[in-house]
């Protein structure tokens, strides 16, 4: 398991993770989702005891993971930008991965690339964005990690591979009990990926739970009235955002969907339906309440 | 699928280690030929050069090659050490390299001595490799002047010293976010502090007349410089004994001390590269540096630096005038500006770079008074007799190198008179405007001290020679300098001498070739000559002759006045070539 318990790291004086708190339960695909600059390269960076913290703890599987070497022999780092010796093709690069983390299985390599379009002589430094990242990703494979940290994973790769990496995370996470923390601004890969999102921002943990206790806490409600009810009629509500279009309100309410139609449909609505939002519409509603007061627009 | 692991043995250290060295495996192999291609290749082509004589003599003597090139082969590895310094630790320097480096599973001290000692081993293949060309060169049966001892002495201490040193630019490695940064770095520390050294040596001999620092403190401001300046000591301290004629080296010696502080130095330098690598953020990779204190130190260098250009451009070195300053503060405020829009890639701290640029200025006054109190304090001094061993005087005119081991006294009268002219004078021994002739008026003598204590005491004057010239003819016609004389005639091993010869009369020039008998005879009608002589032979010299065999670099030689007539006249009687007449 990982924990963060009042996480903060600093770049000068700025705070890109100011006192951050969250639990990543494990054999889970973590989504970390945020603004940009909102510290989920950062945030991954300390859990590979890649950066020290300058206050609070990062804590895996019970120990710090900086300076602690049997640790991170369990953690594999990919970052959005991958690194490759210099001249080295795929089969030095798996031999010096085989050298370094103790769970390397030649065979899952092996496996790998039959499965990737690769070839293992030719060098990495030749080979286009997408394929270096399938590289990357392959030897990430290949560690057999407890802990597989993606930044950006999805970056640079054609859609056919994206879903074998899909495929390839799942089974890992099936047959290793692996856990994947994923950051991206692709909500759409994540949504179908993810069991739990974590959405920061500013450097701060906005909320961390369960992808679908995260959509069942929010709904978007459409609803049709004769004459749209005064704006104090929807106090109660915690409205996210809301829109009108003529007699048309489309609304984004967190809270329990039998208490919010039960309210709306107190309203006398010509109609009121509620339909699930997407990962993405909830990470936009989510930082719209970090940056707008959403009662104006009702005005 | 199932997976296999593999066993919870593995030693990703080691691994990591074996992989950092192959990758290098190539350069090391490159920097190999080319360090055999300067040792003993070198040496071999010249033997073979020389081949004729080795075979009619059966000797070849290495000992002047012997200093140049075990020097030459430590600073090649040192060249190769940083080279593979920059290539290991370039991970520091960038981020997406950096992120996987510090992310794979070994401690940061298994990360930094990993690398560090992969480019030690690098560096020591060619020097090892190159020292045992040498070893086997000194073996020869034919070859002299070097003892294979010696040369793994020397080996040794290169070793040591090229760890010392690479560990010492580890400092600067971990401190910088950039190669360039730290490429900056190096060089100003290295650059920077020995030129601190000179100056204050220049201002020291101008402030405090006679008072001489020795240079070998200006190596001592750089760990690289101060490794180079060892290295021919060694083969020196067995080439040449400490007293017995003019071939008396009054050079430093490798001691017990001096390895003792370079192991000293070694362990310190290890343990600050070890804090500061511990203390380093992973995120200052592609930052001008990673630690607060280096951008200031290496700011202040650059701003002392400027100071000095534009105060010598504009004014002169001596820091004696309102001019000089005023320059010097321009220049050291110009130089920080332009260090600080370096550092940060644009003037963003233009504020805090005149900060450091008065900082700098601040240094150098402190510096300039320091001297100064330093100077006064001891420009009268005088050693006692009883606490001084060996005394080497070194006259412009009369000797090259006088050397005593005893009987001091005249040594330290004439040393007394030229510190008490200066007292009573402030003779400052500047070229005399007034007759524009500074080699005949004055004249400039050195006496280095070398006391019991093993301390040294350097004085250098150059004063009118009136004030000297009673003491001066006394130690001339001494025991000790008629005997120096005599025995470096004596020691001189082949029977034909050459050299050189000039009349100083009609400042005409040759070549003078004489046999040792001729030599010999020479220095007995000049040594005669030299005790009934009185003090208008400093006036009224007429020729000076230097002498040296065919198989050795020592000299002799022989300055000799119009009264000395015998010694003239059988000067006459010699082999000597007038070649060009320049007057």
């Amino acid at each position: 398991m990982i924990k963060a318990v009042d996480l903060t790291k600093k770049f000068g004086s700025y705070a890109a993770l100011d006192n951050v708190n969250f639990e990543i339960k494990d054999g889970s695909i973590y989504g970390l989702v945020g603004s940009n600059g909102s510290g989920k390269s950062t945030l991954l960076r300390v859990i590979a005891g890649v950066y020290f913290t300058d206050g609070g703890n990062i804590i895996v599987d019970g120990m710090s993971t900086w300076n602690n070497p049997e640790l991170k022999s369990k953690i594999f780092f990919l970052a959005d930008t991958p690194y490759f010796f210099k001249g080295a093709n795929l089969k030095e690069m798996a031999d010096f991965y085989e050298g370094m983390y103790p769970n390397f299985s030649r065979e899952r390599y092996d496996y790998l690339t039959s499965v990737f379009p690769l070839s293992a002589t030719d060098k990495i430094d030749n080979m286009s964005k997408g394929m270096q990242r399938q590289a990357a990703l392959m030897l990430a494979l290949s560690t057999c990690p407890k802990y597989l940290l993606l930044d950006e994973a999805f970056d640079g790769l054609d859609p056919v591979i994206r879903g074998v990496l899909k495929s390839l995370l799942l089974d890992g996470i099936e047959k290793t009990g692996m856990t994947a923390i994923i950051a991206s601004h692709n909500l759409r890969e994540l949504e179908d990926l993810c069991d739990h999102v974590g959405l920061l921002h500013k450097g701060n943990v906005v909320f961390s739970d369960n992808l679908e206790t995260l959509r069942g806490g929010i709904h978007k409600v459409q609803a049709a009235f004769k004459t749209l009810p005064p704006e104090i009629k929807f106090d109660g509500l915690n409205i996210l955002k809301a829109e009108k279009t003529g007699s048309l309100v489309s609304m984004v309410i967190r809270g329990d969907e039998e208490e919010i139609m039960e309210k709306i449909n107190s309203l006398n609505p010509i109609f009121a339906e509620t339909v699930e939002p997407t990962l993405e519409e909830i990470f936009i509603y989510e930082l719209e309440v970090e940056g707008y007061d959403i009662k104006n627009i009702l005005k | 699928m199932t997976l296999k692991t593999y066993s919870n043995k593995l030693n990703p250290a080691l691994n990591f280690f074996k992989t950092s060295l192959r990758k290098q495996s190539g350069f090391v192999l490159l920097s190999l030929v080319i360090s055999l291609l300067v040792c003993p290749g070198a040496i071999l082509k010249n033997m073979s050069d020389n081949s004729n004589n080795i075979a009619k003599d059966n000797t070849y003597e290495i000992q002047g090659l012997l200093d140049s090139f075990t020097t030459l082969i430590f600073v090649i590895s040192l060249a190769v050490m940083l080279l593979l310094l920059f290539v290991n630790f370039s991970f520091l320097y960038s981020k997406k390299s950096s992120d996987v480096f510090h992310s794979l599973p070994l401690t940061r001290n298994e990360l930094l001595l990993t690398r560090f000692s992969v480019s030690f081993i690098g560096a020591a293949i060619p020097l090892t490799a190159s020292f045992l060309g040498l070893v086997i060169i000194a073996a020869l049966p034919f070859v002299t002047g070097a003892a294979v001892f010696t040369v793994i002495k020397a080996y040794l201490l290169a070793l040591l010293q090229l760890l010392m040193c690479g560990i010492f630019m580890l400092i600067f490695i971990v401190s910088a976010g950039t190669i360039f940064d730290m490429i900056i770095s190096l060089a100003a520390v290295n650059i920077g502090f020995p030129v601190l050294a000179l100056i204050i040596r220049n201002w020291l001999s101008t402030l405090a007349e006679g008072v001489e620092m020795s240079e070998k403190y200006v190596f001592y401001t750089s760990p690289l410089l101060y490794s180079a300046y060892n290295m021919p000591l060694v083969t020196r301290d067995e080439t040449y004994n400490v007293i017995g004629g003019s071939s008396v080296y009054f050079t430093d010696k490798i001691t017990v001390f001096s390895i003792i502080v370079l192991l000293f130095l070694t362990v310190l330098f290890g343990y600050i590269a070890i804090a500061l690598f511990r203390r380093r953020k992973s995120e200052t990779a592609g930052e001008a540096y990673s630690f607060k204190f280096m951008p200031i130190l290496i700011t202040i260098l650059i701003s002392i630096g400027g100071g000095l250009v534009v105060s010598a451009l504009f004014e002169g070195v001596h820091p004696n005038s309102i001019g000089y300053w005023t320059f010097f503060c321009i220049g050291a405020l110009i130089a920080s500006v332009a260090a600080g829009a370096i550092m940060t890639r644009g003037f963003k701290c233009i504020k805090a770079s005149l900060i450091k640029g008065s900082i700098a200025v601040g240094v150098m006054a402190v510096m300039c008074l320091s001297t100064l109190f330093i100077g006064n304090s001891i420009v009268d001094f005088v050693p006692d007799e009883n606490r001084i061993k060996y005394i080497k005087v070194r006259d412009a005119d009369y000797s090259e190198d006088l050397i005593l081991d005893k009987s001091f006294t005249e040594v330290l009268k004439l040393h007394q008179s030229a510190v008490n002219v200066i007292n009573s004078t402030g003779d400052r021994g500047e070229f005399d405007e007034y007759t524009g002739d500074f080699g005949m008026a004055l004249r400039r003598f050195e006496i280095t001290y070398v006391l019991k204590s093993g301390r040294k005491v350097m004085r250098t004057y150059h004063l009118y020679r009136d004030i000297y010239n009673e003491p001066l003819l006394k130690l001339m016609q001494s025991e000790n300098y008629i005997n120096t004389q005599t025995s470096e005639c004596n020691e001189v091993e082949d029977n034909l001498l050459s050299g050189d010869y000039v009349d100083t009369t009609d400042q005409r020039y040759g070549n003078i070739t004489v046999t040792k008998e001729e030599l010999l005879k020479l220095n007995e009608i000049y040594i005669e000559e030299l005790k009934a002589a009185d003090t208008t032979v400093f006036y009224d010299r007429c020729a000076r002759i230097t002498l040296h065999g065919k198989t050795t670099t020592k000299y002799v030689k022989f300055t000799i006045p119009k009264s000395f007539t015998k010694t003239t006249d059988y000067l006459s009687t010699l082999n000597i070539v007038i070649e060009e007449q320049t007057k």
